[in-house]
C-alpha cells in the first residue's frame, strides 16, 4: 500500500473512530474529530516532504468524502440487520446505533420550542453530511499544512534550463534590464552628500 | 538598477506584493463561493417553509447543538447553527474573503503561526471556559465575536488551498548578468 492510500485509509478509520461512543465526545459538537482526522492523514503523508496546497487539498476531499460515504454504507449495512435509527446523523450514526443499545431507542422526531423537526431521510444526511464533513475534513488539512510543515527555501530567482542558458521570467524586469544593464563590476558607494550650507 | 518592488506600508513586514494571477482569483472565487454557500445554508432556516427548515435544521444538527436560546433568531425562529458557530462560519467567509490581501504575509503568518492560533483560539476558549466554571457569563456578542475572531484565522487557512502559495508562485526576476552581457 502506498504511502497516501495507507495515509487516507488510516484517516478515514480515525474519522469512524470518532463517531463511536465515547470517543465521539472529542468532537465538541463540532467537526473536530474528521478534522484530526484530515490532519493526521496529511501528516502521514508529510513524512518525507513537505505537501502541497494541492495534495492537502485532495487528503481533505478523500477523507470528508470517504468517512461520508463509509458511513453510509455502514448505515445501510445496519438498516439490513434491522435497525430503525438510519434517521440518525451519519457522523454520529455508529455512536447513537450503540447508544441505542445502552440508553434505550431514541426517538426519530425531537421537539425543541414548539417546534417538531421531521426527522429527515438518509439522502438528505448523506448530501448534508457530504458538505460539512468535506468541509471540515478541508479545514483540518488547511491547519495541518498551516502547521506542521515549515516552509521551504524560496526556489533561485532565475530558471535556467538543461544546457546551462538563464533567463528572466518577468518581463517588466526584462525591460528594465536592457534599459539599464547592471555592471558586472562591484557597485561603487554612493557619493557622500556635501555638508549643508550654514 | 534594481528593480523596484512594491513594498508594504507595514515597517515591520515589509515584502514584495505577490503578483495576483488568474489562478490567484479563480482560487479565491471557490473558496469564497463554498463559504458563501455555507454561511447562506445555515442562514436560511427563518426563510423558507417547514419541511425545507426541517432539512437544513438536520444538516447542521451534528455539528451543533441548536440550542434555540443560544441560537440567533429571525423573527423567532432559529438559524441553523447556534451564536458561536454562526460566528465561527462568518469569521470563515471573512477570513477567505480577505486571504488574497493578506497573502503577501504568509511567510510570517506561518513562522508565527502556533502564537497566531493561540491568539485566535484562546478568547472562545476563554469565553467558553470562565463561564462553566462560573467567573464569568458569556453573552450572545461575545459569543459571536470569539468564534468569529477563531474563524478568521481557520478561514485565511481554507483559503490557502486553493491559491497558488508564494512559495509554488513563478520567484521574482532579478536582473541576470548572462543577459546583460
Amino acid at each position: 500500500m502506498n504511502r497516501p492510500l495507507k495515509a487516507y485509509t488510516i484517516g478515514i478509520a480515525v474519522a469512524l473512530l470518532f463517531s463511536v461512543w465515547p470517543f465521539v465526545h472529542v468532537n465538541a459538537l463540532c467537526g473536530l474529530g474528521i478534522m484530526l482526522a484530515a490532519a493526521l492523514a496529511l501528516y502521514l503523508q508529510g513524512k518525507s516532504h513537505e505537501p502541497t496546497a494541492a495534495e492537502a487539498r485532495m487528503t481533505g476531499l478523500v477523507i470528508g468524502i470517504g468517512t461520508t460515504v463509509v458511513a453510509l454504507l455502514l448505515n445501510i449495512v445496519f438498516l439490513m440487520m434491522g435497525s430503525t435509527m438510519a434517521t440518525d446523523a451519519i457522523p454520529n450514526y455508529i455512536y447513537q446505533f450503540f447508544s441505542s443499545i445502552f440508553e434505550g431507542v431514541q426517538g426519530i422526531t425531537t421537539s425543541d420550542g414548539g417546534v417538531v423537526y421531521e426527522a429527515p431521510s438518509l439522502a438528505v444526511r448523506f448530501f448534508s453530511n457530504l458538505l460539512l464533513n468535506t468541509l471540515s475534513a478541508l479545514i483540518g488539512a488547511a491547519l495541518a499544512q498551516f502547521f506542521f510543515f515549515k516552509k521551504r527555501p524560496a526556489p533561485p530567482p532565475l530558471t535556467t534550463n538543461p544546457q546551462g542558458q538563464t533567463r528572466v521570467l518577468d518581463p517588466e524586469a526584462r525591460q528594465a534590464l536592457m534599459q539599464n544593464p547592471p555592471s558586472p563590476l562591484p557597485r561603487r558607494p554612493p557619493p557622500p552628500e556635501p555638508p549643508a550650507w550654514e | 538598477m534594481p528593480v523596484p518592488r512594491p513594498r508594504s506600508k507595514l515597517p515591520w513586514v515589509s515584502l514584495p506584493t505577490p503578483h495576483l494571477t488568474r489562478r490567484h482569483w479563480r482560487g479565491w472565487a471557490v473558496a469564497v463561493g463554498l463559504m458563501m454557500f455555507v454561511v447562506a445554508l445555515a442562514s436560511l432556516p427563518p426563510f423558507v417553509a417547514g419541511s425545507t427548515r426541517a432539512t437544513l435544521m438536520a444538516a447542521f444538527e451534528a455539528l451543533c447543538h441548536q440550542l434555540p436560546g443560544r441560537s440567533p433568531q429571525v423573527g423567532e425562529i432559529a438559524l441553523a447553527v447556534c451564536h458561536r458557530c454562526y460566528g465561527l462560519y462568518l469569521g470563515l467567509l471573512f477570513g477567505t474573503l480577505g486571504a488574497l490581501a493578506l497573502l503577501r504575509w504568509d511567510g510570517w503568518f506561518r513562522n508565527y503561526a502556533p502564537a497566531l492560533l493561540a491568539l485566535t483560539a484562546l478568547p472562545l476558549a476563554l469565553d467558553w471556559g470562565l463561564d462553566v466554571l462560573g467567573f464569568w457569563t458569556n453573552t450572545p456578542a461575545t459569543r459571536t465575536l470569539t468564534g468569529g475572531w477563531l474563524g478568521l484565522l481557520l478561514g485565511y487557512t481554507f483559503a490557502r488551498l486553493f491559491l497558488p502559495l508564494p512559495q509554488q508562485m513563478p520567484p521574482p526576476s532579478q536582473p541576470s548578468l548572462e543577459l546583460a552581457q
